[in-house]
């Protein structure tokens, strides 16, 4: 079952993966009104169709896959923010042609992203199977259903560990 | 295994932890504490970790529930080291607010050439801004305006344009590392005004200038770039209503106008580039702060005045001041203009946003600037009542009774009555710049025919959408009055009058009777009317052959002529019997320029005759308005009725005095060619004795009767009259000029009277006087 212990394949499928989830919802956006909403699921799940069809690419069977993309767009998300937050700190100095209600998106999520982060880095070292489903079924956007299959646990355990990642997140953030 | 206070809550008791809080999650809520710490006595730590997950479980029920929106990593990849068609991008160079521009270069082999390649980066509005930025530039060729070379849309779905890479500076550092003094800097910014206003005369209003967006190449070439939020003046139009358009822009260099998220207007260009002015003025001197304080000025006004004075020239103080008007009535009503000005200022020339000249008094400019904001207030009340009205117009006919429909008919004939009414009177009064007027009667005439579609069966209001159409066809190009000089403008607007016409024509029943829906019958529509105005068309269509160089041929002017004798005929086998004071001027009008032009080729007993009727039917208007009181109304309304019908007269008493004023000159220009220099003179001191009111027409006709009577001086050996006269012409052309600074013809008059190298008579164009008369374009230019 020990997913985590795949790590080299894992790391490689990362580095596939990363890039495309970018290009699908870069592609998605694009065609979207820009206040519209990218949904992880439809994300992830395009992500999946456009990479098994390519021959190139070889997975042991969707869950590995699926098991993956939860931590891919964790990584994707934080890394925006990061930039996102750089770039506040240090530019600003030349005046820029505004859109309206363009730039001001994400701005009250960006710093919660960035310490949602942390506290999952730390409870790894605590519980790396609540980590897991908190990455699926919040980054990823899966039911408990789905992340049963994905984790072959039971779906009572991923209630149990859901429900424990997030009071113990929310207390930590609360702090 | 009892456990001391404070133990680190790590991995090992994690498990346990966990246990504990679903353990505690089984029991009632008000059982758990109890529990917990009958379970936990020696172990507090453990025991407020569990007790705050417990807290923390009941608070967090939302706490994550909707995963988070991935729109913000949809950003644009760096493209750099991609090929794009023939192209392959170097690397970043610039970053916006609205995407990105990459430096790259050509790779098919076809030759070398480096290229600018910009990609917009997030969603749907901005690609639509891009696209339009890619049509713009596509229809903007201009040398100061960066060159569009290929387009396209990545795999990634977002587009990009191919232009040609200006490597320079931003304005404001090419200002500040080249220490560009004042006079380098105006006549840079000259090029800016020039460049800005060609777009605005495509229809593109740039919308996004400042210095960014301004550069300038190592060989000084000035390139206008970013056109991505630039508007169409006719999209801008159609959207007015709607009140949506997309937006974009820089505080710093937007005008009010825009912050408030009006229709993009030519006006707020002129607010940038005040602004940029400004700054460049300013120069290294704190320009951050000087913008600061230009763009805040409402809140700051002693600061501003304090800052400007950091600009020692008072006139370019007063340049940047006007440009930056928060009215944008108050600013320069083209970059045209504004560049004009600063190329009075760079000439030494008065400079027109001075208030007080140092050649002219301080009243004239200030008259200028209230006149213009009147101009717009009152263009503002129009729009916005003809709105209304055609808002209650719907309404009513949404109601579908058959009698409100008739009536809403009438309303859209008394609604198009009203604007051109009101119209005329504001013009009149305000004599603004012959642009504004243009502009202020395009407007209308929008208004009159975006009703008309709703009521297209509307003769009376189709009558007046006909003679708006003649009205600004004139101001385009008539080719005796101060006009846009735009003949082939001028042409399609009369043919689309002419068409209207006949569409009345056809609709009028043979009888004389038409319904005439209005109370008063010297207002009816009859056919001799559509006749006669039929035919004043054609006389307008055939005045613009005789008097432009078309293209059409040398013969332009002889197909012309022989077009107007076919007009005059024609009106004269009317016979036609105006009524109403309005069609008894027009049609003086019409025989005084038919006589006109008879003159032009010397038939002066024609030109005789046609001027006997004119002064016939001159002789039976009245000036003054047939009041008739009215019981039944109320005093004030009464009184409303009265002022209405005194403003109508003083309009046309100033017709009738300008008409008449027409005819003395055409007599006396009839006794000049029989070589009766005594009566001529006579008869153009008494137009001189006669003078009243400022109007532009009466000014030119002036203009020309001083000329002519300069000329006869000059032939009766009075010298010193004739310089005093010419003296008096430049007097009164720079006064036109000022007015209407775009006026070419005025600046053609102003430089060769003013040009030493020509006698005075050449000066005066006593060669041959019928320059003075006619303005004959052609022969005029062979003389040049």
């Amino acid at each position: 079952m020990d997913l985590l212990a795949q790590s080299e394949h894992h790391s490689k499928l990362l580095e596939t993966l990363y890039p495309e989830i970018k290009r699908l919802a870069a592609i998605q956006m694009s065609r979207e009104r820009s206040n519209h909403t990218l949904c992880p699921t439809a994300l992830v799940n395009e992500a999946y169709l456009k990479m098994s069809a390519e021959e190139s690419m070889v997975f042991n069977d969707k869950q590995h896959f699926l098991a993956v993309c939860g931590n891919c767009v964790r990584q994707i998300l934080v890394s925006h923010a990061r930039t996102k937050n750089a770039a506040k700190r240090g530019g600003g100095q030349v005046p820029v042609t505004l859109i309206e209600g363009v730039d001001d998106f994400q701005a009250d999520t960006d710093m919660d992203l960035l310490q949602l982060d942390e506290l999952l880095t730390r409870l790894e070292t605590l519980d790396a199977l609540q980590v897991k489903v908190v990455e699926l079924r919040f980054f990823s956007g899966m039911s408990n259903e789905e992340i049963s299959d994905v984790l072959e646990v039971s779906l009572s355990t991923v209630k149990r560990k859901w429900t424990m990642a997030k009071a113990w997140l929310y207390k930590e953030m609360n702090r | 295994m009892a456990l001391q206070g404070n133990e680190p809550v790590v991995a090992d008791y994690f498990a346990e932890i966990e246990d504990l809080f679903f353990d505690a999650l089984e029991l009632p809520p008000n059982q758990r504490d109890t529990w917990l710490k009958t379970k936990l006595k020696d172990r507090e730590s453990v025991y407020t970790e569990v007790q705050t997950l417990l807290d923390a479980h009941l608070s967090s029920e939302e706490f994550l529930s909707e995963s988070p929106d991935l729109k913000g990593i949809a950003a644009c990849p760096d493209l750099s080291g991609r090929r794009l068609g023939s192209y392959e991008v170097v690397e970043e160079i610039a970053k916006g607010g609205m995407g990105r521009v990459y430096s790259a270069k050509r790779v098919d082999g076809e030759y070398e050439q480096r290229v600018a390649i910009k990609v917009v980066e997030l969603g749907n509005i901005e690609a639509e801004l891009f696209r339009r930025e890619r049509q713009t530039l596509a229809n903007l060729e201009h040398p100061n305006i960066v060159t569009l070379l290929d387009g396209g849309t990545l795999e990634e779905g977002f587009p990009y344009l191919v232009m040609e890479l200006v490597e320079g500076q931003v304005i404001d550092s090419y200002n500040i590392t080249n220490k560009l003094n004042h006079k380098e800097i105006v006549k840079v910014f000259g090029t800016l005004c020039d460049v800005v206003n060609q777009a605005h005369q495509q229809g593109v209003i740039h919308c996004d200038l400042k210095p960014a967006n301004i550069l300038v190449t190592n060989s000084g070439v000035l390139k206008l770039l970013d056109f991505g939020i630039s508007q169409s003046i006719i999209r801008t139009h159609d959207i007015q209503a709607e009140g949506t358009y997309p937006q974009g822009l820089t505080p710093e260099y937007s005008s009010p106008q825009r912050r408030e998220h009006k229709p993009p207007h030519v006006a707020d260009d002129v607010y940038s580039l005040g602004i940029i002015l400004g700054q460049l003025l300013i120069g290294g001197v704190l320009p951050r702060v000087a913008t600061e304080l230009l763009v805040n000025k409402r809140y700051k006004q002693i600061d501003l005045d304090k800052f400007l004075e950091l600009i020692p020239s008072r006139e370019l103080r007063e340049i940047v001041k006007k440009a930056t008007d928060d009215e944008p009535g108050g600013r320069y009503v083209s970059a045209h203009m504004m560049g004009e000005d600063l190329n009075n200022w760079l000439e030494d020339k008065p400079v027109n946003a001075m208030s007080s000249g140092r050649k002219r008094p301080f009243y004239a400019l200030s008259k200028n600037l209230i006149r213009n904001r009147r101009a717009w207030l009152i263009l503002l009340f129009l729009v916005v009542s003809f709105a209304l009205g055609s808002y209650v117009w719907k309404e009513v006919s949404l109601s579908s009774a058959r009698e409100s429909l008739e009536k809403a008919n009438t309303d859209a004939a008394a609604g198009a009555e009203k604007v051109t009414a009101d119209l005329a009177a504001v013009l009149s009064r305000t004599q603004p710049s012959i642009e504004v007027q243009s502009e202020l009667t395009g407007i209308a005439l929008n208004n009159i025919q975006q009703n008309l579609e709703k009521a297209p069966d509307n003769i009376p209001a189709r009558h007046v959408y006909a003679a708006s159409l003649v009205r600004y066809a004139q101001l385009e190009g008539h080719p005796l009055y101060l006009s846009k000089e735009n003949p082939a403008s001028a042409l399609t607007f009369l043919r689309e009058a002419s068409q209207s016409l006949r569409m009345i024509k056809e609709a009028l029943p043979d009888t004389d009777t038409t319904e005439a829906p209005t109370k008063n019958d010297s207002d009816q529509i009859t056919l001799e009317m559509i006749d006669v105005d039929l035919l004043r068309v054609e006389r307008l269509i055939a005045e613009i052959q005789v008097y432009y160089d078309l293209e059409t041929g040398m013969e332009s002017r002889e197909v012309g002529l022989t077009q107007l004798r076919d007009v005059e005929k024609k009106l004269l086998a009317i016979n036609y019997q105006p009524v109403s004071r309005k069609q008894k001027l027009l049609y003086v009008r019409d025989l005084a320029y038919l006589s006109h032009t008879r003159l032009l080729v010397g038939d002066i007993p024609m030109s005789k005759k046609l001027l006997e009727e004119a002064e016939k039917v001159l002789a039976t208007i009245s000036g003054v308005s047939s009041f008739k009181r009215d019981s039944s109304k109320s005093v004030e309304n009464q009184l409303k009725q009265k002022n209405e019908l005194d403003l109508k007269a003083r309009e046309a008493l100033k017709e009738i005095r300008l008409l008449n004023s027409f005819i003395l000159e055409q007599k006396a220009y009839q006794a000049f060619l029989q070589d009766d220099l005594d009566t001529a003179s006579r008869q153009y001191k008494k137009i001189i004795a006669g003078k009243s009111g400022s109007d532009v027409q009466l000014s030119l006709l002036l203009d020309r009767v001083s000329q002519m009577r300069a000329c006869i001086a000059l032939g009766q050996d009075k010298p010193d009259m004739a310089m005093r006269l010419r003296g008096d012409i430049i007097k009164n052309l720079d006064d036109l000029l000022e007015d209407h600074p775009g006026a070419k013809r005025f600046k053609m008059m102003h430089r060769r009277i003013t040009d030493q190298s020509f006698s005075i008579q050449q000066q005066l164009d006593c060669q041959d006087v019928r320059f003075i008369v006619f303005p004959l374009r052609k022969v005029k230019n062979d003389q040049n």
